[in-house]
């Protein structure tokens, strides 16, 4: 069992260098093959692992080698493979190498060709690495690898320029209307890892205290001591490693980067940031479910948190034009979702919920690269229209994921969507609960009002310059397994759970099953009418806010994102850069180096200023002398009158 | 009624004298040989004087142990017997560069030898005797030898130089005589020893008088050995005299000066007497600190190294002012190691020098030495050795010595001190850097031909190498060099 | 092979020596030979060393003024091992990479010159020996800088000598009055690191010897506020100059701090925790700011050294094995980035005669290769996990933790704004759109450029992935280290922090 580990852990590695070995030459088809197949290779060995782990339930754990040993500190490279990691490795790799086969048709006429696909699997090792390392820090070094990975993938398209901030919302890089995801694909880089940066330091913090307070990183050592730890430490732990979280999930406050992620090729938005690396927060969560059981006080904090981005995402998800960005907002909703249910001690439900949304969102996101594509890369839904027609299999596959997404029976969505609620529900928090299931209602309607936009309606694309197609046959196969899951995948519930429960806590919730078939009633309810609601205002009106109605403030205030990056723009970033320039111009230059140099100036001057006994005539010199003397018997008189008769 | 005494020869112990009387003797030597013939060239000069100085040498390391004679008046202890050896090997060296490629107006007349050697003998009588009155005429018999050397080199300004330093000279000399009077009428006796026990025994009766006196000798020492503020001489003579002279002044005549102010401050250190405890203290940092800020600003290499000299002469003058063991040697140490660097650096200057320079005349302005690395990189990197070693960076000669002179300070707790010492290095840094800044990292002047080393030929480029050699290997030989010195201090007690 | 110390030392020089002879064109053959073949001999003498012994190893000693108990005293632990070898190849890796064609015979000489004093300074094991290394290191360097060095040079290398110079004078006066109190307590003279370590200082003089000697090694790492030499000294010295000054010269002065103040002065060492931790924070937040400010590349990667070398100075002074060892570590890594870093920016500046980053801008597309490299040195820099850069930051700023979890966490800012200051760098450089025209001409690097840096890539990843090699007789050093420090701790309060800071268990009450 431990080579197919290393086969699922390594092959995505050796992908990626094998691709970055092309990372110069031109578009070379095989590189995105080899790639794909060799993830296939990876995807493979997990379900062979999941299946073993299914039928033995024991756990995989080796040790590659040590990593950092000095002092007290050991930290191997060690990865284990349990009931919970091996469900995190499906999905990754299945998602991944759907997206690979994508990716060939999608980059197809890219120049980097090559390199994006070395990038991607690169992405792929880390996190793999993330989920199967067996330490804190191991889980660090992918957590930065993804990082990383996501810089190099979201700056992919480097070479665009930065478009200028205006106030005009239908240009300005800010707002969810414009064409611009962002400033450009490198300053949307930059502030992805910065921003991740700012998180890691965080987490950084919570690796130190459980060291100094354990002794090791090791998952077993450190969940079988960290009850002993008085509670104050765990609290400090748990929110530490939660900022990391944070961070890497995007959940407020560090939420802007993933909408501007968005500059990245559909498909890295697909993978990275929608199916797996945004979803490592929720992962450690879970990961670390020992810790944060221990401080249900800070549980509930990240309940509470989850339950605010959900909304606060989702009604930005409202009134945005620009595609890739909604369907980001409702990431990062589901996101909320994730982190109600990991918040309120329901962790496998988290990870269940992880797990069907990796499926509908990949899909969905990959379907929307699909109609980027076939419209020349045209981003705001409502310059399309009328694309059904044109594009059949990629509409029914969007629909499918939209469905999912909302939560309708019998779909992935719907069982884990209801299964928070219940949780939410069922731990008294009932305005988690309300705001959660007001969520949904919105979910339902954004989801439906793309669908809407792209596919029905008239067609308000250019019809010179854009020719709709369908793409390539390959590519919608590749989509179909992940929407096949998105739509079955709830139906595998009950053997997930068996499976997971081995590692996780189970539910203790008490809720009758009629007021579960209430819940489900009233949440399925609302789901549909959001549908409903968007459907028939489209066919009615054809569209959704009237002018009036988009400049009312609170309009502008949601297309504007919350106002979060003029925010960010004006109290962090420029400020920043003003106190630097003060620092070097003023303090460094003016007063420190001023200073020392002064110093040195005084000296010379003093050089100068002696100079002038040194007149080259003899009479001063005699004069000198003479004074000298002078000045000695007066300081012997003195001396006489002061220290000797006191 | 007088009675008539009677001396026996043994008594006089004509010995101590006898290093005097081998220089004094060539002297004379060279003078008649003189009279006879003028046919001889100055090399035959040169080497006679060395020759004399040598076998001087000779006489002074075969005494072991400390001698009186003539009454106690003559005292060839281990410290003399040090300084003699530095007095005469420094000469000899010095002499050596009378040997320049062009001629100079002194070296022609074969007196100006004859004086030189008169000039050591007075030096020889400054350090071999406690009695003031002998001091004081070893002063005189090398000051007006000196004064005549350098009018000698024939330049209006040398016999300026001359005429000043002669002046002052006399001044100083008045101060000397003055104060030495007033010690006589309160001590009755003219010998530092037995002065010493006077005070000491009758508890530093009239003590006023005593510090006046002192006052006026310290005045006249500090003639000597350039303490500020009786320094203001020191630049211009080096000056108007020819940069082998001016390395020599710089070097011979003050460790005469030292030993005369070991001798002298013996007496107050040892009662750990306040008042000249504050005044040196005073004395010294002043000299360490004005002459080396003045260094700074100037533009003529000679008169920077005038002034660096100056400050080295407050350097050591510490030892002075400590007054242990330990510190004595690390004044012979500091000296003779600074001897060499020096010789180096004015020999160098020297061969530098030619009679008729359009753009520089006698001068040695750094623009001179501008782009030396290019023209003549191994004359550029002996030059910057030297003033490394000047500057006291390791494992250059003077560094050692220096080292040994703060470890000293330290030692005795005058730990202000030490850091002063410390920081004064770091100031003298900046004008020793000068120089390899015009030397290696400056472009040549333009329109200037000098020639390289126009001055120079195998002797001089011996006596370089020579001393470059010593300053860069000096840290294989400091331990020996201590054992000699702290034999020769340990032998005179102090 | 009991000498193979000196011949590391002595070798270098005495090529430079000989190489005098060598005509102008042959030179640089010649100077890449020697600094290959002293390169192979230190790797030899790591062969030769023996991982499981913490003590000193290959250790020579010869009297050299025996009365004052100053003595030619080398040898090499776990501690030095690795500055010498890292000394050794950025030589051989700047020497290979040299590009400058003005007077090369001479700069060559001198850089081998000055290979010999900086491995003195990381052998000698005895006081007067490692100032006279220390101080003779000055004048290559001031030659080098104000020789081949830009338009303020001179200004710029006397304004380097001068500081640092006045700096380790203090420093000597320190030495001087550490072997007097040696004296006053066994009744001889020595300079011996080894007597020293035997003699326990009394805690007031403890202090202000440590003072002496930070006097010279803060000038020297720099550490704000003494470092304004080093921008100039960066800013004007060529290529080669700026990659020995920034990987080998600063390590000096941490080194001394761990050779010399840990040992000698425990108990001062932990009285000045807090202040030094303290000065190493506002370098690292202050000068990561200052470095975000500049328009010139090469000044970013200057002051980010200063901001670096912070963080080592945090972690030597957290006094536990983590925090040292990865101080140690991370002198190796900043040390092979840095000069990385700076050979990086001398390429684009040999190509283009500017180091402005205005005058850049989408490099990426016309020089992938270059890209890829500084890429890699610049995810090092801001200390990527498998990068070299990662292992000493993080393990220095663990160690620092226990002492004081505050100022560690505003010490880790240096993750954040690292990342600022380079990502900006990076995409200012080498993202957007080409918007000056002869950018689109350049030619990515080959042939010698790559030659040179290829290595430093590979020990990047290596080490990052796989730092045992290095940790492993750190660690034991440093553990030696430590335990002396406790033997010798005189205050009580000294030992049980000591104490405090080397265990684990629960801090928080």
């Amino acid at each position: 069992m431990e080579t197919y580990l290393y086969i699922a852990l390594f092959s995505p590695l050796v992908g990626s260098l094998f691709a970055g070995l092309f990372g110069n030459s031109e578009r070379k088809v095989f590189t995105g093959v080899v790639t794909s197949m060799l993830l296939g290779v990876s995807m493979i060995s997990s379900l062979i692992l999941l299946n073993y782990i299914f039928v033995t339930s024991d756990i995989i754990h080796v040790k590659l080698m040590d990593w950092i040993v000095i002092g007290n500190i050991n930290i191997p490279y060690g990865f284990v493979v349990d009931h919970v990691s091996v469900v995190m490795m499906v999905v990754v790799t299945i998602v991944s190498t759907m997206v690979h086969i994508h990716s060939i048709g999608y980059m197809d006429h890219d120049r980097s060709f090559n390199r994006f696909f070395s990038y991607l699997s690169a992405f792929v090792f880390s996190m793999m690495v993330l989920v199967m390392s067996d330490n804190f820090l191991g889980l660090f070094i992918g957590w930065e690898g993804v990082g990383l990975c996501s810089w190099l993938l979201i700056g992919f398209w480097y070479h665009k320029k930065d478009q200028p901030t205006t106030k005009d919302i239908y240009n300005s890089p800010y707002s969810t209307l414009s064409p611009y995801s962002s400033i450009s694909p490198s300053y949307a880089a930059n502030e992805a890892f910065i921003m991740n940066r700012v998180a890691d330091l965080g987490m950084l913090v919570g690796i130190f205290l459980i060291y100094w307070n354990i002794g090791s990183l090791q998952y077993d050592i450190v969940f079988d001591k960290i009850g002993e730890l008085n509670s104050m430490t765990v609290v400090l732990i748990a929110c530490t490693l939660f900022i990391g979280a944070m961070g890497k999930s995007a959940q407020f406050p560090f939420n802007t980067w993933l909408a501007n992620a968005m500059e990245g090729p559909t498909p890295v938005s697909a993978l990275i940031h929608a199916a797996t690396m945004v979803t490592a927060g929720v992962y450690l969560i879970v990961r670390a479910n020992e810790i944060f059981t221990v401080v249900p006080e800070v549980g509930y904090f990240i309940a509470s948190l989850g339950a605010f981005v959900a909304f606060g995402a989702a009604t930005m998800a409202l009134v945005a034009t620009n595609m890739k960005k909604i369907i980001a907002y409702s990431t990062l909703s589901q996101l909320g979702y994730m982190f109600v249910a990991g918040g309120l001690g329901a962790y496998w439900v988290a990870l269940f919920h992880l797990a069907t949304h990796a499926f509908f969102k990949s899909v969905l996101f990959l379907g929307a690269g699909n109609v980027m594509h076939a419209t020349n890369d045209e981003i705001n839904i409502k310059k399309m229209g009328g694309l059904y027609k044109h594009m059949k299999s990629t509409a029914i596959i969007m629909i499918i994921a939209s469905v999912a997404l909302s939560g309708i029976y019998p779909f992935a969505g719907f069982f884990s969507k209801d299964l928070i609620l219940e949780v939410a529900f069922g731990t008294h928090s009932y305005i988690l609960w309300t705001v959660l299931w007001i969520t949904a209602g919105l979910t339902a309607f954004y989801s439906f009002r793309l669908i809407m936009y792209v596919f029905f309606g008239k067609e308000n694309y250019d019809k010179e310059k854009v020719h709709p197609h369908e793409t390539y046959a390959f590519v919608i196969a590749s989509m179909a397994p992940l929407a096949i899951l998105a739509m079955i995948a709830g139906f595998f519930k009950d053997s997930y759970v068996k499976l997971v429960t081995n590692t996780l806590p189970k539910l203790n919730i008490h809720v009758s099953p009629e007021t579960v078939n209430i819940l489900i009633a009233i949440t399925s309810f609302i789901a549909l009418g959001g549908i409903a609601f968007a459907v028939f205002v489209f066919i009615k009106k054809g569209g959704y806010f009237s002018d009036k109605l988009q400049n009312r403030f609170y309009f502008k205030t949601l297309a504007n994102q919350y106002y979060m990056p003029h925010l960010i723009d004006k109290l962090i970033n420029k400020p920043y850069l003003k106190l630097s320039k003060y620092c070097f111009k003023v303090i460094d230059s003016k007063i420190i180096d001023a200073i020392v140099d002064t110093i040195a100036t005084t000296i010379y001057k003093g050089g100068e200023n002696s100079r002038i006994m040194q007149t080259a005539n003899l009479s001063t010199a005699l004069k000198w002398m003479t004074f000298g003397l002078v000045a000695f018997i007066v300081f012997v008189v003195v001396y006489l009158n002061l220290i000797v008769r006191g | 009624m007088i009675q008539p005494i009677s001396i026996s020869f043994e008594q006089l112990n004509v010995l101590t004298i006898l290093p005097m009387i081998v220089t004094i003797f060539g002297a004379l030597t060279i003078l008649t040989i003189d009279l006879i013939t003028d046919k001889l060239h100055k090399s035959f000069y040169v080497m006679m004087t060395i020759m004399f100085l040598m076998i001087d040498l000779a006489v002074v390391l075969t005494y072991s142990n400390d001698t009186r004679g003539f009454f106690d008046l003559m005292l060839v202890d281990g410290i003399s017997l040090l300084a003699q050896a530095i007095i005469l090997v420094g000469s000899a060296l010095f002499v050596l560069l009378a040997l320049s490629q062009s001629r100079f107006h002194e070296y022609r007349y074969p007196e100006y030898f004859a004086l030189f050697l008169f000039m050591v003998a007075g030096f020889q009588f400054m350090v071999s005797s406690d009695s003031l009155i002998l001091i004081f005429v070893g002063i005189e018999t090398s000051s007006m030898a000196i004064y005549t050397i350098i009018a000698m080199h024939n330049r209006s300004k040398s016999i300026e130089a001359a005429i000043k330093y002669f002046t002052l000279g006399a001044l100083a000399t008045a101060f000397f005589a003055f104060g030495s009077m007033v010690l006589y009428g309160v001590s009755g006796t003219v010998e530092l020893g037995k002065m010493a026990e006077v005070f000491v025994s009758s508890g530093f009766a009239n003590y006023p008088y005593i510090l006046i006196g002192t006052v006026f000798i310290v005045a006249a020492l500090g003639f000597k050995l350039t303490l500020v503020p009786f320094h203001i001489w020191a630049p211009d003579v080096y000056e108007g005299s020819s940069a082998a002279l001016a390395g020599f002044i710089s070097i011979v005549p003050k460790i005469a000066g030292f030993v005369v102010a070991l001798r002298f401050f013996e007496i107050f250190i040892l009662v750990e007497n306040t008042f000249v405890y504050y005044l040196l203290y005073f004395i010294i940092v002043a000299t360490m600190t004005v002459p080396n800020m003045i260094a700074l600003v100037q533009t003529d290499i000679k008169r920077m190294l005038a002034y660096s000299s100056i400050s080295h002469a407050g350097f050591a003058l510490v030892a002075v002012l400590v007054g242990t063991t330990r510190a004595t040697e690390g004044l012979f140490l500091y000296w003779i190691l600074f001897l060499f660097t020096n010789l180096g650096a004015f020999a160098i200057l020297w061969v530098h020098r030619r009679k008729k320079d359009k753009k520089f005349g006698d001068g040695h302005p750094f623009e001179k030495f501008a782009g030396l690395v290019k023209t003549s990189p191994i004359t550029a990197s002996i030059m910057g050795l030297f003033m490394l070693s000047l500057a006291g960076v390791p494992p250059f000669s003077l560094f050692w010595g220096k080292m040994y002179l703060i470890g000293a300070t330290i030692s005795a707790d005058e730990l202000v001190l030490a850091i002063i010492m410390a920081l004064n290095s770091a100031i003298a840094v900046y004008y020793y850097l000068k120089l390899i800044v015009f030397m290696f990292l400056k472009d040549k002047v333009e329109d200037t031909n000098i020639v390289v080393m126009g001055n120079a030929n195998t002797t001089l480029k011996s006596v370089i190498g020579i001393s470059a050699i010593i300053t860069t290997v000096s840290v294989l030989f400091i331990d020996p060099l201590l054992e000699f010195i702290g034999y020769y201090v340990g032998i005179s007690g102090f | 092979m009991e000498y193979i110390l000196t011949i590391i030392i002595f070798f270098p020089a005495l090529a430079a020596v000989m190489g005098f002879v060598v005509d102008k064109n042959s030179i640089r053959a010649y100077g890449i030979l020697v600094v290959v073949v002293e390169f192979l001999i230190s790797v030899y003498m790591w062969y030769l060393f023996d991982n499981s012994d913490a003590g000193i190893q290959f250790a020579e000693f010869i009297p050299i003024v025996s009365q004052y108990g100053i003595s030619y005293n080398i040898g090499i632990d776990g501690i030095s091992l690795f500055l010498v070898l890292m000394t050794t190849f950025m030589t051989m890796i700047a020497v290979i990479g040299l590009t400058e064609k003005k007077d090369i015979k001479n700069l060559i000489l001198t850089v081998l010159f000055l290979e010999m004093t900086m491995i003195g300074v990381f052998v000698a094991l005895d006081a007067i020996l490692f100032y006279l290394f220390w101080e003779l290191s000055l004048v290559p360097m001031l030659y080098i800088v104000g020789a081949w060095g830009g338009k303020l040079r001179i200004y710029a290398s006397v304004k380097f000598f001068l500081y640092t110079f006045t700096g380790s004078l203090l420093m000597l006066v320190g030495m001087l009055y550490l072997a007097y109190v040696y004296f006053q307590f066994t009744g001889n003279w020595s300079f011996n690191l080894m007597d020293w370590d035997m003699l326990i200082v009394p805690y007031h003089l403890q202090l202000w010897l440590f003072v002496a000697f930070f006097a010279g090694f803060a000038i020297k790492v720099p550490m704000v506020p003494f470092h304004t030499w080093l921008p100039y000294a960066h800013g004007q010295a060529p290529t080669i100059g700026s990659t020995i000054l920034a990987a080998v010269l600063l390590k000096m002065g941490t080194y001394g701090f761990v050779r010399f103040s840990l040992p000698l002065f425990p108990d001062a060492s932990v009285a000045f925790m807090i202040p030094m931790a303290i000065l190493a924070l506002i370098a690292i937040i202050y000068t990561a700011m200052v470095a975000y400010a500049q328009e010139d590349i090469k000044q970013v990667v200057a002051y980010s050294s200063v901001s670096h070398m912070g963080v080592i100075i945090l972690g030597i002074f957290a006094i536990n094995t983590e925090g040292i060892g990865g101080a140690l570590f991370l002198m190796i890594s900043h040390g092979v980035v840095s000069g990385a870093l700076f050979m990086l920016v001398g390429v684009l500046y040999d190509k283009r005669g500017t180091k402005m980053m205005s005058e850049f801008g989408g490099l990426a597309k016309t020089m992938p290769i270059f890209a890829v490299i500084f890429g890699v040195m610049l995810m090092a820099s801001v200390g990527l996990p498998l990068t070299i850069g990662f292992v000493g930051e993080f393990l220095s700023l663990l160690g620092f933790f226990v002492v004081s979890p505050t100022i560690t966490i505003i010490a880790g800012l240096t993750i954040v704004l690292g990342a600022v200051y380079m990502l900006v760098l990076y995409k200012k450089t080498f993202f957007g759109p080409i918007t000056n025209p002869i950018n689109e001409k350049l030619q990515d690097i080959k042939g010698r450029e790559l030659f040179a840096l290829a290595p430093l890539v590979m020990i990047v990843i290596f080490l990052g992935v796989y730092p045992k090699p290095i940790l492993e007789p750190v660690n034991n050093t440093v553990k030696q280290l430590v335990q002396k420090m406790y033997i010798k701790a005189s205050e009580p309060t000294t030992k049980s922090k000591i104490a405090k800071y080397n265990t684990i268990g629960e801090k928080i009450q």
